[in-house]
């Protein structure tokens, strides 16, 4: 692969989808715990919330971070990282969209402002 | 989903801790081990790193950091919760410029500004007493 090929920019937004789908799956988890169970309380051990958390859902979640992290690698090989980095915080707006679609949250006009901020943000800590 | 708690908020500010406490301390390691981007020797320095404490100590911290990020995540919407993660990047470029002492920039503190804003802005209660209920 040359510098800049078209593989690099797949990596690239496979890192993107590999790091949303990761997110959701935890979110899906999370409410699966909500829904099934009340918080425990402090007396129990650590090992015991631990075990918990060792859940397909949890695993898989882990594996689509770990490959994202992978991609990311093989993309920055390609990718300047004046673009990467920008382009990485395309995902705030895939959570955000995600979000509405797949649980059903209300974002409202504010909500919606200070993601895009935080988008700009973000590029600028990471411009170059 | 009902409304979260400050249990459940106060779990998503730790997990933001942790999760710019892994990324210094993989830093730490990556400038101890890692220092020149070269091909050579590179398994007895990843042997090196994966041995290196603050290694573990990174590890440790990613994993408790997931788990205080499921808790938050009960009840927080992902929406809301994952844009705040941005904080991190301010906390890691904070020590890394006291502790790494790398240069922030005017551009970089700009951004930095920017995050704070938006992250404000998104954890504002919303003004209309209907919306006040709502995440």
């Amino acid at each position: 692969m040359h510098v800049g090929s078209s593989l690099h920019y797949l990596a690239l937004a496979v890192s993107i989808a590999l790091n949303g789908a990761s997110l959701v799956l935890l979110k899906a988890f999370a409410l699966e715990r909500e829904g099934a169970s009340e918080p425990q309380p402090a007396s129990v051990s650590i090992l015991a919330r631990v075990s918990v958390v060792v859940h397909p859902l949890v695993l898989i979640s882990m594996a689509c971070f770990g490959g994202a992290s992978v991609t990311w690698i093989v993309a920055l090989a390609g990718v300047p990282l004046s673009v990467a980095y920008p382009s990485m915080s395309v995902i705030y707006v895939v959570i955000a969209v995600l979000g509405q679609t797949v649980f059903g949250e209300r974002i409202p006009p504010t909500r919606w402002a200070g993601i895009g901020l935080v988008m700009i943000g973000v590029v600028l800590m990471h411009a170059v | 989903m009902t409304r979260p708690t400050s249990r459940h908020y106060g779990a998503l500010a730790i997990s933001i801790l942790l999760n710019s406490a892994t990324l210094i301390l993989l830093k730490a390691v990556a400038l101890a081990h890692m220092g020149e981007a070269q091909l050579v020797a590179l398994i007895p320095r990843l042997v090196a790193v994966v041995l290196d404490p603050f290694f573990f100590a990174a590890v440790a911290a990613f994993l408790a950091g997931i788990y205080f990020w499921i808790v938050a995540l009960r009840r927080i919407a992902l929406s809301l919760a994952y844009p705040a993660v941005s904080v991190s990047y301010i906390l890691i470029a904070l020590v890394s410029w006291r502790l790494f002492s790398e240069q922030i920039g005017v551009v970089g503190w700009v951004g930095i500004l920017l995050t704070v804003i938006g992250v404000t802005l998104m954890f504002l209660p919303q003004g209309k007493v209907g919306r006040a209920r709502r995440q």
